[in-house]
């Protein structure tokens, strides 16, 4: 019987033997994978081809990339050791980093309770309209941040409904660490929640119908099919949603002016002290919160390669 | 499986990309290197500063306080009389300063809140600034706030000014103002609560018990970015906030209009105004001083110059006495043989 959905992504080869062996995309190129590559002609030939279609395709891809890093290129050439030593050693200078971390920490923590169960419902179909709750997850992706950052302001400034039942609790979302968090939330969430429901959507769904109909009560179908399916999607779905909420300023610097994060702290150090004082938080901000999102996608393909075999 | 072979091949392009790459990385750095930040600190804009062709476009550098009257008034109006275009960008007086110094930014004109932020500039990319108007501290408030009913009482003088501190203080007040640290404003209303403290005899500790303490900290819980402060007043989220008068004329807000001898916005003062300080990040301590509105170029632009002469008309004053400053007689600070003759003919030299 065919199937009705096809898998979309390459968690799904492994219902798929064929396409496992095809290795994806990667098939075409691969001479391994074509019948009778090699003995069609002379052996120089194809390698030729092969070596400059190499070269233009590894060219091409190192042009792109460059030109993604140049800022951060510009940012390591403009760089000195006494700038970095003379801005991280002033007293308190590294508070920013411990708040960025802490505040990321815990904005993750919101988006894997709140948002995965969203995306897993928004994959699944499960909810009415499905479009429209895609819609509204978009909408906030679309908003600049600086505008959600306005919009916070109407919605749990101090003097909301909102505003007062988090008063009522002793809290305040303005200028605190909550509303640094909140916005971090804002500026994340999209892009969680979307990447997460890609993932989910990945997962054959025959796959958990078959572990329900062995017997699997629905929280162990999730604890051993689902979530470990959709485990490297989630991973870099998260991977995504840190880097965001780690270099979040728009909607941060309205709400939250505060506790300084990291991209608030190159901010106001830009505008003390200038450029030069300003850079070596930016390198903070790279090193901290590069690992995360590195190891993510390490973790990620290792994992879809191991499952391909 | 991949073939062996094509693996190597591709090592070897990625290897000979890689060496390209590197090279023109290294051209790029090398050419960064030797001009880019030392040549843009002294001349950001060469072909500007050392020709007489006036470039299109006059970016100017402005206190975020004249942003509704520069993007809105004098930009179009500058367009439309001189035939150059304008861009603006706004921020922090002090900050604006600090990026033209780094040659972050690159603007030919630059209009600060008070002569320092210029003044930090001299003499590498300008030696003069003229003042030309002033604006006054104002306490601008929240219309739906329970103490609207006094706040417009104070306004009208039906209550008396000092009343307007014991609000102030009040538990729960909402108030919100910019960081002393960054912007002039946010040090003009620690100023204008000092003295009011001594002209009232308010009570010792009167400031510190409104703003918390050191009165420079930058954690204050009522203290946000320019571009966040009116918005969040005009959201009602607030109950008052500093303003300056202009800003709360061009934004048609609420707001309580301060003795002179309190506001900074009087030039003759400014001994008295001197009397109140704070000391902010550095450990550097700033005096108070009349709210000033100063232009300058920057490295000698051509367009600079043409923007400046014409904020120093008769119509681009006129649009700024329109917008809720005070002119003064336009007075140059530093050297005049420096300054731009279109500037100096304004200025009847």
């Amino acid at each position: 019987m065919p199937a009705r959905r096809r898998p979309r992504c390459a968690v799904s080869w492994a219902a798929s033997p064929a396409a496992a062996a095809g290795g994806g995309v990667r098939g075409g190129d691969d001479p391994g994978q074509q019948p009778g590559a090699g003995s069609g002609g002379p052996a120089g030939a194809p390698r030729a081809i092969r070596s400059v279609s190499g070269f233009v395709s590894v060219a091409i891809a190192g042009v792109v990339w460059l030109a993604l890093l140049g800022p951060v290129i510009a940012l390591l050439t403009h760089l000195s050791v006494g700038a970095i030593g003379s801005s991280l050693s002033a007293p308190g200078a590294l508070t920013p980093l411990v708040v960025s971390i802490e505040s990321g920490a815990v904005t993750m923590a919101v988006l894997l309770l709140l948002g995965t169960p969203l995306a897993w419902l928004l994959a699944r179909g499960a909810l009415p309209f499905p479009r429209v709750w895609e819609a509204g997850v978009l909408t906030v992706l679309l908003l600049p941040p600086l505008v959600i950052g306005l919009l916070l302001v109407f919605m749990i400034g101090p003097f909301t409904p909102i505003g007062e039942g988090i008063a009522a609790l002793h809290l305040s979302a303005s200028n605190t660490f909550l509303a640094l968090v909140i916005a971090q939330v804002y500026e994340s969430a999209p892009y969680y929640v979307l990447g997460a429901q890609a993932a989910f959507s990945s997962i054959d769904p025959r796959m958990e119908q078959q572990a329900a109909l062995l017997g699997d009560r629905p929280w162990r179908v999730l604890r051993r099919v689902t979530l470990p399916l959709a485990g490297p999607g989630l991973a870099m779905a998260l991977a995504v949603a840190w880097a965001r909420a780690m270099g979040a300023f728009g909607a941060v610097i309205i709400v939250a002016y505060h506790p300084y994060g990291l991209p608030l702290q190159i901010w106001t150090t830009l505008q003390e002290t200038g450029l030069a004082s300003a850079l070596p938080f930016a390198l903070v901000l790279l090193v901290v919160a590069l690992p995360l999102p590195l190891a993510a996608y390490i973790w990620s393909a290792r994992a879809r390669r191991r499952r391909r075999g | 499986m991949i073939h062996p072979m094509s693996r190597s091949g591709t090592r070897r392009s990625a290897l000979l990309v890689i060496a390209f790459i590197g090279l023109a990385v290294a051209g790029c750095g090398s050419s960064a290197g030797s001009g880019s930040p030392a040549q843009s600190s002294s001349s950001p804009s060469p072909s500007r500063a050392n020709t007489n062709i006036p470039a299109g476009t006059a970016n100017v550098a402005y206190a975020a306080s004249l942003a509704y009257l520069n993007e809105k008034i004098v930009g179009p109006a500058f367009e439309q009389a001189d035939l150059l275009k304008y861009s603006g960008r706004a921020g922090p007086s002090d900050g604006l300063s600090k990026e033209i110094a780094s040659g972050e930014i690159t603007p030919d004109v630059f209009e600060s809140v008070g002569g320092d932020p210029i003044a930090a500039l001299e003499p590498k990319f300008t030696k003069w600034y003229v003042q030309f108007a002033t604006t006054s501290i104002v306490l601008a408030y929240n219309p739906a706030s329970k103490y609207a009913k006094q706040f417009k009482a104070i306004a009208n003088g039906t209550e008396p000014v000092r009343n307007l501190f014991s609000i102030l203080q009040q538990p729960g007040f909402k108030l919100g103002r910019t960081d002393p640290n960054l912007d002039p404003q946010g040090r003009a209303f620690i100023y204008m609560l000092e003295l009011a403290q001594m002209k009232y005899h308010l009570p010792a500790g009167t400031v510190t018990k409104i703003l918390g303490s050191p009165l420079a900290s930058a954690s204050a819980s009522e203290i946000f970015d320019e571009a966040a402060l009116e918005p969040r007043l005009q959201a009602g989220q607030l109950d008052a906030s500093s303003a300056y008068l202009s800003q709360a004329i061009q934004l048609h807000l609420h707001y309580i209009k301060l003795p002179a001898a309190i506001n900074l916005g009087d030039a003759a003062l400014a001994a008295q105004y001197g009397k109140a300080s704070i000391t902010i990040t550095g450990n550097v301590t700033k005096h108070g001083s009349p709210l000033v509105i100063d232009i300058t170029t920057i490295n000698n632009s051509v367009a600079g110059a043409k923007f400046a002469s014409y904020v120093l008309s008769p119509a681009g004053l006129t649009l700024h006495k329109q917008g809720g400053y005070t002119l003064l007689r336009p007075t140059l600070t530093g050297d005049a043989s420096a300054a731009p003759p279109s500037v100096r003919s304004e200025l009847g030299g």
